[in-house]
């Protein structure tokens, strides 16, 4: 236990880590949005676009797409939308897009919920991130790509091993199969001796992420995913930020064990295996900033 | 969320605060901003099937629309590949 003598009065707590859950659901809802004129835009957050009722496209496959299209002189083009959509996340808030706005992180902590004890994962892993986005988002889909393969011809890619893709794009279509093959709704049927259960490929996936979701913390954020992995690269510059108010601080390191993500928060928060859930505000004495003068928080 | 595992205390005295300017990330937003209009509003240099030229956002409809097959997709008189964004939509794993 700190020493309590000369520490200040306990700050306030505040309120948003409770407004987070509510947050997640609203943006959920935005981008399982089917509008059509949306459907051109790339999205910042991981939500497959073959995701029946997805708004925005998913950023990553976008990502892998135009790289496999940059050695075909037809087809190669600077993705200037995609980049912009990601350097103006990035810029303004960085991975604040993971502990707030992201569906697949969404869903994660959903299932990191349940009450299961939880294995720690080793902060180190996180930078398999990075080895995902430049070798199989970027790097193989361009080699791919320069033997003459188109992305959907690649044996290997980020989409065909994605559990986001699994989960989102197609457990909807094996219902949909199944509604048709049981003539509850109409449609094209399948072809003769497919099945409308998911491949093992996709089955393995979904049962990994729900497994691994529920007895680690956002396994595949925190292990696996480019996007967070880029958008995190934001957290030293990014408008928004967390800031430390020393006087406000009790030591008692509520920030400390309320960060489900492994963050040495003693040490800094604004890094990148931070989702910026805000969890370790709750105490008060760290706050989210976007650079101005630092409120007044303390009783 | 809580995590239940011994934690090191914070050492408030030594303890970073964290202050920054906000330029960088000013810059990378407005730069962001930029890139985000030059790709709504400039033309790609790519063919769709119908001859016209793609823009940004007909070429992601065409990724996430089944993507561009070199095989299949050429433009018109065979001038090349071609995207096709108003393909129906796809399961792309
Ligand atoms: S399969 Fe995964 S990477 Fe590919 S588009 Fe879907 S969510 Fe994105
Ligand atoms: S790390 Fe990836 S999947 Fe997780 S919340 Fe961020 S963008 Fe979403
Ligand atoms: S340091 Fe941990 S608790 Fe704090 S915002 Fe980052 S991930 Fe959340």
């Amino acid at each position: 236990m700190p020493d309590e003598t000369n520490l200040p009065p306990r700050p306030r707590p505040t309120w948003l880590p409770h407004m987070r859950p509510w947050v997640q659901a609203a943006f959920a809802v935005l981008w399982l949005w089917p509008i059509r004129a949306l459907q051109g835009l790339p999205g910042c957050v991981f939500h497959c676009y073959g995701c029946p009722w997805a708004s925005f496209a998913c950023p990553i496959g976008l990502m892998a797409n135009f790289s496999a299209a940059l050695p075909h002189p037809g087809l190669a083009t600077a993705p200037l939308l995609l980049a912009g959509v990601l350097l103006l996340a990035g810029g303004l808030v960085g991975s604040l897009v993971c502990g707030w706005m992201c569906p697949f992180g969404y869903l994660q902590d959903w299932l990191g919920r349940l009450p299961i004890p939880k294995i720690a994962i080793p902060n180190w892993l996180g930078h398999t991130r990075y080895v995902v986005l430049v070798g199989v988002v970027i790097a193989l889909p361009f080699i791919l790509g320069l033997k003459g393969q188109s992305f959907e011809d690649q044996p290997v890619t980020i989409c065909k091993y994605c559990p986001a893709g699994a989960v989102e794009a197609s457990l909807p279509a094996a219902g949909k199969s199944l509604a048709i093959q049981q003539g509850w709704m109409k449609g094209p049927p399948l072809p003769p001796g497919q099945s409308w259960f998911p491949s093992t490929r996709k089955t393995v996936l979904v049962v990994a992420l729900v497994a691994g979701s529920v007895v680690m913390f956002r396994p595949w954020c925190k292990i696996f995913c480019p996007l967070g992995g880029l958008l995190s690269l934001f957290n030293r510059i990014s408008i928004f930020h967390l800031r430390f108010r020393r006087e406000a601080c009790y030591a008692c390191n509520t920030c400390r064990s309320r960060c489900a993500m492994g963050v040495e928060v003693e040490r800094h928060v604004n890094v990148t295996n931070c989702i910026r859930c805000t969890e370790c505000t709750t105490c008060g004495a760290l706050y989210p900033s976007l650079g101005g003068e630092e409120p007044k928080g303390s009783k | 969320m809580r995590r239940h595992t011994n934690q090191p205390p914070i050492d408030r005295a030594t303890r970073s605060e964290e202050r920054r300017l906000i330029w960088a990330g000013l810059a990378a937003a407005v730069i962001g901003t930029l890139l985000l209009l030059g790709g709504l509003l400039l033309p790609t240099g790519v063919t769709t099937r119908s001859g016209a030229q793609a823009s940004e956002a007909d070429m992601v409809k065409a990724f996430r629309h089944g993507g561009i097959s070199l095989a299949a997709a050429t433009g018109p008189a065979g001038s090349g590949p071609a995207v096709d964004p108003n393909a129906p939509q796809a399961c792309p794993t």
